[in-house]
């Protein structure tokens, strides 16, 4: 007969380390903490191997016979092709700088989340494989075979980086564990190693040019659908040209913007800013989606997913393009585009605004710039009549979202924009700006099926976001990424419920007086503006 | 309320929260241990930060008025971690039962004397049951509100492909039109 525990055990049982090293424990898939597996026929649609049906909590991967062949195979290759690759595998001397700056291991405790333990996933392989000590002494260098339970570990933990670089501003050798990530991720696809919310938009960007598979018709309802909006709110009725050849600009939006909310509000705040400046843009059905889940998957994918940008801005015959409020789109643009698909066609020029004249130096290689550069542009050249009184009532924060703070830099034009349209507050210091915590929903992780890896991965960002709101009531969390507007109002909802998300220009939108707008008396929610009895008042 | 044993949970507040925190932070694996217990910086730490202050509030409220409100507010942040951590819910839970157990080996002497009556313990170990169960609620309102996240997000998601006539399965997509090639034949022209 086996005796109840007492309390005090029942903390401790399984939880001190176990007995064996972290080489060779192996990972337990339980549901709410991975993801599903690719479908067959996401894999088929865009040419990756082994499409078939399977589940990672399945004991059977149904992988190729060589398995391990083709992955050592394309370790090697990417290793010779990818200098970084390979400084980043040997240069790292485990410091441990980067250990605790893991949203997920802060929030989990499960140091395989520390990213220098999750690219050891890697590193292990490789010193066993292509350094001489690993090959004679193993155990001791840390070294170790690829087996298939590694091979199970390297898909729980790869799928458990966001890719949002926060590991990578800490060390002192400037390894970026996103890329190790990366490569981790593009070698598990060669052998059909995959997640369906990462495989299902890239086959449906591919096919359909944007991630959820609209297809063109589709993206004009869903901007017609935008404009009804406008116009009840303000009176104005907007007109939109699409794929319009000779428009001075093309404007790319995240696809997340034109199909779900919140994004759409922030959709509709832009719409009616660039209507405002009589801007002569362009939408494109064909390429509708700036947001690219190649970035995910391969370089290759990401690749083949970008080139679409360049291909419509040069069928179109525009002079530049502007880029909607997307997060990852902008580490893809800024750091990938310009090498992958460039030089940017030579129709293209130096973004101007048109209305102010400022020349965008810092796009003149890819001639492309992002919406709130271009807008806080306009309201440092007074260009913009605002009343900030709309947006009474919320008391917003910032999330600086990963891959515009961190990959471009974007770190003072969110704010400018905010700080003329309403009351806002930001969170601690170490939360915000290039050190600013992710969302936990990133880089394809943000599906149904993992809400429980999601609560947690986006627990210190939420942390962060319950001190603002205690402190000064803050009750909206703007931010400028599309995947945050999809994943942060179900992380508010669990830890910080009364918090709202919206993007940066939906509250411009608000504010925005435009010409011949009726008197305003909603938000572009559809909700009351509050600051109405003010005005009667006075 | 103004008993002995309050009285000595209120001197020894510190000893007690301390050891406490040790047997709840016992749950995780041991570098992470070591982070929560040693990073005292609650936005670089919001695990440990947050159960140790949590816990503190406990304590306070144990020692003391052990107002429902307050002990409820102060148990929430707790459980709603360790609901969405790796753990089983009876791990999750543990840190409470164990408490008594802190309680009786901390004061051994105290109780062995009588200076502690078993009136004022039985007391004390009661709500520290009540709050268990009541920990219960609030892990279980946690699971669910997850469940129901989920729920959320496949609605909002079947809505956006309803929308779009993505849902009918007898559209033949293979008809639809590659926008890859769409750019390749207006390049021809």
């Amino acid at each position: 007969m086996a005796k109840l525990p007492k309390p005090q055990e029942l903390t401790k049982i399984d939880f001190k380390p176990p007995e064996t090293s972290w080489m060779d424990t192996p990972v337990e898939f339980r549901p709410g903490t991975y993801s599903y597996a690719s479908k067959p026929e996401s894999l088929e649609m865009i040419g990756f191997p082994n499409p078939r049906t399977w589940s990672p909590a399945d004991e059977d991967w149904k992988l190729p016979a060589n398995w391990q062949e083709i992955i050592l195979d394309g370790l090697r290759e990417r290793l010779e092709k990818f200098r970084s690759l390979k400084v980043y595998m040997d240069i790292c001397v485990r410091c441990g700088a980067c250990a605790d700056k893991c949203h997920f291991f802060l929030g989990s405790g499960d140091p395989k989340n520390m990213p220098v333990l999750r690219a050891e996933l890697l590193r292990s392989v490789y010193r066993k494989e292509y350094t001489l000590a690993g090959k004679l002494m193993a155990r001791m260098v840390g070294a170790r075979e690829l087996t298939v339970p590694v091979l199970k570990e390297w898909f729980y933990y790869f799928f458990q980086c966001t890719e949002c670089r926060r590991c990578s501003l800490f060390c002192p050798y400037g390894i970026d564990t996103a890329e190790i990530t990366m490569i981790g991720r593009e070698l598990l696809n060669l052998v059909g190693l995959s997640i369906d919310w990462v495989m299902g938009p890239v086959s449906a960007c591919y096919m359909k040019g944007n991630h959820l598979g609209i297809q063109p018709h589709g993206v004009v309802d869903s901007f017609d659908m935008a404009l009804d909006d406008i116009e009840d709110i303000t009176g104005v009725r907007l007109d939109l040209s699409y794929n319009r050849k000779g428009a001075e600009i093309l404007y790319v939006p995240p696809s997340g913007d034109v199909f779900a909310t919140p994004g759409t509000y922030s959709l509709m705040g832009q719409l009616m800013l660039f209507h405002e400046m009589g801007l002569d843009y362009t939408l494109s059905t064909y390429n509708s989606e700036g947001g690219n889940f190649g970035l995910f998957t391969s370089n290759e994918m990401m690749k083949r997913l970008n080139a679409k940008i360049y291909a419509e801005a040069q069928r179109l015959g525009v002079k530049y393009i502007i880029g909607g409020e997307c997060g990852h789109m902008w580490r893809v643009i800024n750091q990938y585009m310009d090498t992958m698909n460039g030089p940017a066609p030579s129709n293209l020029e130096v973004p101007v605004n048109p209305v102010t004249g400022t020349v965008f130096e810092n796009a003149r290689s890819t001639k492309m710039i992002h919406v709130t550069e271009f807008t806080a542009d306009l309201l440092r050249h007074n260009k913009v009549k605002l009343d900030p009184s709309r947006n009474k009532g919320i008391i917003a924060t910032y999330h600086d979202s990963c891959n515009p703070a961190r990959a471009m830099g974007l770190l003072d034009e969110p704010r400018y924009i905010l700080d003329h349209c309403v009351e806002w507050y930001e969170m601690p210091e170490d939360t915000i700006r290039e050190k600013t915590f992710c969302c936990g929903s990133g880089a394809g992780l943000g599906n149904d099926e993992n809400m429980e890896m999601r609560m947690r991965g986006g627990f210190p960002r939420a942390n962060a976001v319950k001190y603002v709101k205690e402190k000064h009531g803050v009750n909206m969390l703007a931010c400028v990424c599309a995947i945050d507007r999809a994943a942060l109002p179900a992380l508010m909802n669990y830890w910080n419920p009364g918090v709202e998300v919206c993007g940066v220009h939906e509250l411009l939108g608000n504010a925005l007086v435009m010409k011949g707008e009726k008197k305003r008396t909603e938000n572009l929610r559809f909700e009351p503006l509050q600051n109405v009895d003010d005005e009667e008042e006075a | 309320m103004s008993n002995r044993l309050n009285q000595l949970m209120t001197q020894q507040h510190e000893m007690l929260l301390n050891q406490w925190f040790e047997q709840a932070i016992a749950a995780y694996p041991q570098e992470a241990h070591k982070y929560f217990v040693r990073v005292k910086n609650e936005f670089s730490n919001p695990v440990g930060s947050n159960i140790y202050r949590s816990m503190g509030h406990l304590l306070e409220e144990l020692s003391g008025a052990r107002d429902a409100d307050k002990l409820y507010q102060h148990l929430e942040m707790i459980l709603k971690i360790r609901a969405v951590q790796d753990m089983k819910p009876s791990k999750a839970l543990a840190f409470l039962p164990s408490f008594k157990n802190l309680i009786t080996t901390v004061f051994a002497n105290e109780i062995q004397s009588g200076q502690i009556t078993r009136a004022e313990l039985d007391d004390l170990f009661t709500d520290v049951d009540t709050l268990s169960l009541i920990a219960f609620d609030l892990y279980s309102e946690s699971r669910d509100l997850i469940y129901n996240l989920r729920i959320a997000q496949i609605k909002e998601m079947n809505e956006m492909l309803q929308k779009a006539n993505l849902l009918n399965e007898s559209v033949d997509t293979s008809t639809f039109m590659r926008c890859s090639n769409y750019i390749e034949e207006e390049k021809e022209i």
